[in-house]
């Protein structure tokens, strides 16, 4: 008994209440009439969509970093790779490929800038993470309606100048991964193997790259900088390559995202996405300064199957949707309650 | 957590203090409250009874000596009133004749009516409860769900979103 | 070494406030806004927020950084305004209602605010932050659910149809600019709410007077090192909870100051920007995370609204597109921030490591003479 207290305690209430909800919405869904394989669908769905988001943030964890609330520098290369992709005219798998490809110089780039950056502010890179990513968005939604890109599905029907608020990404490389090897179980169950492959075959590399000499070398940095430092490792060039692998994840993670979801988001939509990756990987047991593979996977679909369970349980059972609500209190609880566990802050 | 933030005996005088800003914050609330609530009064120039109280045929109404409102018979029209205690003069156009009263309003109340009839002959009940027929409010401003999806989680300013600071207008 | 080395260490000590008046000076006469008009608005906009600015000034003294958790006084205020508005409560009384509806509320989520931030040492801004977001749902569930349902509301015009929940914009009809017109003056073609300044002078006053006594005393202490403090009998944590508590009800009597000067309050969303604004003229007025005085808290609501109110326009003469100006602003301002966290935090940090290596080095030398004797 005091081991499964132990384990509790250590997993932390907030994470275990959280379970416990999920499960009970899971119970109830057939009393209140939704259906429960619609229901692992849309979670499974959700899953392969966010899933490389909450992987991105392993890295910096790693090192040290923290949370990076400044994921929105990799999903701004991401957007870039695919409109480039959309310009350029690719479709299909050489549409989805070429985004990656074509994000990649981005990503690195930014990661590189943002890593020297946080290098120089150790101990509030969370929040000048913040604000560097929501600055970086703003500074986009101006390039977004300035720079000259001219596929007509893009760009606005009239006055033929800036790109649209939202691009279906139909023509482009919708469904590539999700539907590579679909698996139809019935009329309601759908499971996006591509999807699911992909992020497992993401997270696999993540795995292995921190059992190579340089993840450990990054891991070593991020649990103790001064024997790190000793040791003749080099504490700011290990965080820099947290944080490009983390900014190229973010990039990878938004082109998923939308191959699933049907719609490139530009202007204010990458504001919000950070948070809910760094909500989902807290949820899934991670502190400030350790996470896992297992983290990232447990804490995806945990939020996930939040965010799906909750409207539709709630709004059957009660009338009202309460999921907004819900979903402020759980995602934002969940990171107040990580920020104030004990750890050390590295200067 | 060191001595001084351990348990700290309170001092008589301390708690005084405290007991008396506790006590003058309930007596700010009610002042107030009592002086910052507004009732809307309808001045009603109908005649009550079958005629045993007739209107005024044309009265001149001015409260707390405002700027005076002129009803002819079957009359209404309304003034919104801050404060429970307010003067009333009613002046007869056809007579000249002026009626002075001082009217109290009950405080849990928001629409109230009074005859003014009732009030020049000094009867009791001049003011009543007034009920509005449509009191349910109208149907505008629905858009509640696309309001709060427009919220998402860190409740950032979304583009295209009206800043919360108005852009100048001119 | 001196004239060089100065100029460098003015370029970064005010690098922020320069940059922002290089743009305003080129953004206000692409605006083509008249100057009486620029004015005005800065007249008005003073009095509308300089409150919630000044409410920033204890945390930091206290060395909390910039209190993002002032979202939670804001929201304070907005459940004060609604329960003003649902009495009809009006005018000035009305406002005053509201703030001594709000004052509790806010001292329990200032205590709630402080106490977290203690366990949160070295993150107290981020975790701030995340802090508003979630009583920010608490606040939603609150005025979306409990209003009409649990909590009686018994003015049926600021409920939804549905009979709970309070509608998406709140107004403020009945309370509206009563502190503003209580007493302003007209000079020239300007209007000056003299009200409204004369609650921000009592205000700076308050502020002025509080840094002198035991307590301000005690918390400049705490904000300079807290392990000193800690050994010098400064009941710490305290001291940290109650600038917290302090910041909250002040960012209570602002949000309310605010709202009645716009007129009406959008529900759910009025508090969203209200530390994004606060802390972005704070910064632009030349402060630090670690240092604020009341002049920076005046020049940077003037620079910063200034830029508000003409990138716009300048957006609109400049590339034919209003949007552009309006990004821009929320470019600069998001901008602003990031970079004046930068500054500091590379400040400190090279101050810290000049420290290390001087330590080391007077061991070295030391070491060196022990040798050679």
């Amino acid at each position: 008994m005091p081991d499964l207290k132990q384990t509790v305690a250590e997993f932390g209430w907030p994470r275990v209440i959280i379970f416990l909800f999920l499960v009970a919405l899971f119970v109830l869904a057939p009393f209140v009439g939704v259906r429960l394989d619609d229901s692992l669908t849309n979670v499974l769905n959700r899953f392969g969509q966010n899933a490389v988001f909450v992987l991105a943030m392993v890295p910096m964890i790693q090192s040290g970093c923290g949370l990076n609330f400044g994921l929105s520098l990799g999903i701004i290369a991401g957007l870039l790779g695919g409109i480039l992709s959309g310009q350029l005219g690719l479709a299909g798998a050489a549409g989805f490929f070429g985004a990656i490809a074509l994000a990649s110089p981005f990503a690195v780039l930014l990661g590189l800038g943002y890593g020297k950056l946080l290098n120089k502010v150790k101990g509030e890179e969370m929040t000048i993470a913040m604000y560097v990513g929501f600055a970086s968005v703003m500074f986009m939604c101006i390039m977004w309606l300035v720079l000259p890109f001219s596929n007509p599905t893009m760009i606005w029907g009239y006055g033929g100048k800036g790109l649209r608020t939202t691009i279906s990404v139909e023509k482009f490389y919708r469904g590539v991964l999700n539907n590579f090897l679909m698996i139809k179980a019935g009329e309601h169950l759908r499971i996006p193997t591509g999807t699911l492959l992909f992020d497992a075959l993401c997270a696999y590399l993540m795995w292995g790259f921190l059992k190579t000499r340089t993840g450990t070398a990054v891991t070593a940095v991020g649990s103790n900088p001064d024997y790190a430092r000793a040791s003749g490792l080099s504490v700011d060039r290990m965080r820099t390559v947290s944080v490009v692998i983390s900014t190229f994840l973010g990039a990878v993670g938004i082109l998923v995202y939308q191959q699933s979801y049907g719609f490139m988001q530009l202007y204010g939509a990458p504001l919000q996405m950070p948070f809910a990756a760094v909500a989902a990987i807290l949820i899934g047991g991670a502190s400030v300064n350790k996470a896992s593979m297992l983290n990232v996977i447990l804490g995806t679909f945990l939020f996930q199957g939040l965010l799906t369970m909750t409207p539709s349980v709630i709004n059957a059972a009660l009338q009202t949707d309460m999921s907004e609500v819900v979903r402020l209190i759980v995602s934002n609880g969940i990171i107040v309650y990580a920020l104030t566990r004990k750890t050390r802050v590295a200067k | 957590m060191n001595a001084t933030t351990a348990k700290r005996k309170l001092k008589p005088a301390d708690l005084a203090i405290r007991i008396g800003l506790v006590v003058l914050y309930f007596l700010l609330l009610a002042l107030v409250y009592t002086r910052g609530r507004t009732h809307t009064l309808l001045l009603d120039n109908k005649e009550l009874d079958g005629g045993r109280l007739p209107a005024f045929e044309d009265v001149l109404v001015s409260v707390n000596g405002a700027e005076p409102i002129e009803l002819y018979a079957e009359d209404r029209d309304l003034v919104t009133l801050k404060g429970q205690s307010h003067r009333i003069v009613l002046e007869s156009a056809a007579d000249g004749r002026k009626i002075e009263k001082r009217i109290t309003l009950p405080i849990g109340e928001d629409m109230l009516l009074l005859s003014l009839p009732k009030l020049a002959a000094g009867e009791e009940g001049a003011i009543e409860v007034f009920v509005p027929l449509d009191a349910a409010p109208p149907a505008e401003d629905e858009a509640l769900p696309e309001e709060l999806g427009a919220t998402e989680m860190p409740a950032e300013p979304a583009p295209g979103a009206a800043p919360s600071e108005a852009p100048p207008a001119q | 070494m001196s004239g060089k080395l100065d100029l460098k260490r003015f370029l970064s000590g005010n690098a922020v406030i320069l940059v922002f008046v290089l743009i305003s000076a080129a953004a206000i006469p692409a605006s083509k806004l008249s100057g009486t008009y620029i004015v005005q608005e800065m007249l008005t906009r003073i009095g509308r927020n300089s409150f919630l600015v000044l409410a920033l000034l204890l945390p930091i003294y206290a060395g909390m950084g910039l209190n993002f958790g002032m979202t939670l006084g804001a929201m304070a205020g907005q459940l004060g305004l609604i329960c003003a508005v649902n009495w009809g409560i009006t005018g000035v009384e009305g406002l005053a209602f509201a703030a001594l509806i709000g004052m509790p509320i806010s001292i329990a989520l200032g205590y709630v605010c402080g106490s977290i931030l203690n366990k949160a040492k070295g993150r107290e801004m981020v975790t701030g932050y995340m802090l508003g977001f979630f009583i920010n749902g608490v606040y939603q569930f609150t005025v979306l659910y409990f209003m009409g349902m649990v909590i009686p509301i018994r003015n049926a015009s600021i409920l939804l149809s549905r009979g709970f929940g309070i509608r998406n914009t709140l107004n403020l009809e009945s309370v509206r600019q009563s502190l503003d017109l209580l007493w302003s003056l007209k000079a020239g073609p300007y209007v000056l709410p003299m009200s409204t300044y004369l609650v921000l002078a009592a205000l700076c006053v308050f502020i002025v007077w509080f840094r002198r006594t035991k307590l301000g005393q005690d918390m400049r202490a705490v904000g300079f090192d807290m392990g000193v403090a800690e050994a010098a009998g400064i009941p710490v944590d305290r001291t940290r909870v109650i600038a917290i508590v302090i910041s909250t009800v002040l960012a209570c009597f602002g949000q309310i100051i605010f709202l009645q000067n716009m007129g009406n309050m959008a529900t759910y969303n009025a508090h969203d920007q209200t530390s994004f604004f606060a802390v972005a003229a704070l910064l632009v007025g030349g402060a630090s995370v670690k240092k604020a005085t009341i002049p920076n808290v005046f020049i940077g609501v003037v620079l910063l609204h200034v830029l508000f109110v003409v990138s716009p326009r300048a957006g609109q003469n400049l590339f034919g597109s209003a949007q552009i100006g309006e990004y821009f602003r929320q470019f600069i301002g998001y901008g602003v921030i990031a970079l004046s966290l930068v500054l500091y935090a590379t400040r400190e940090r090279r101050e810290a490591a000049a420290l290390r290596a001087s330590t080391y080095g007077a061991g070295r030398k030391a070491a060196a003479a022990g040798g050679s004797v």
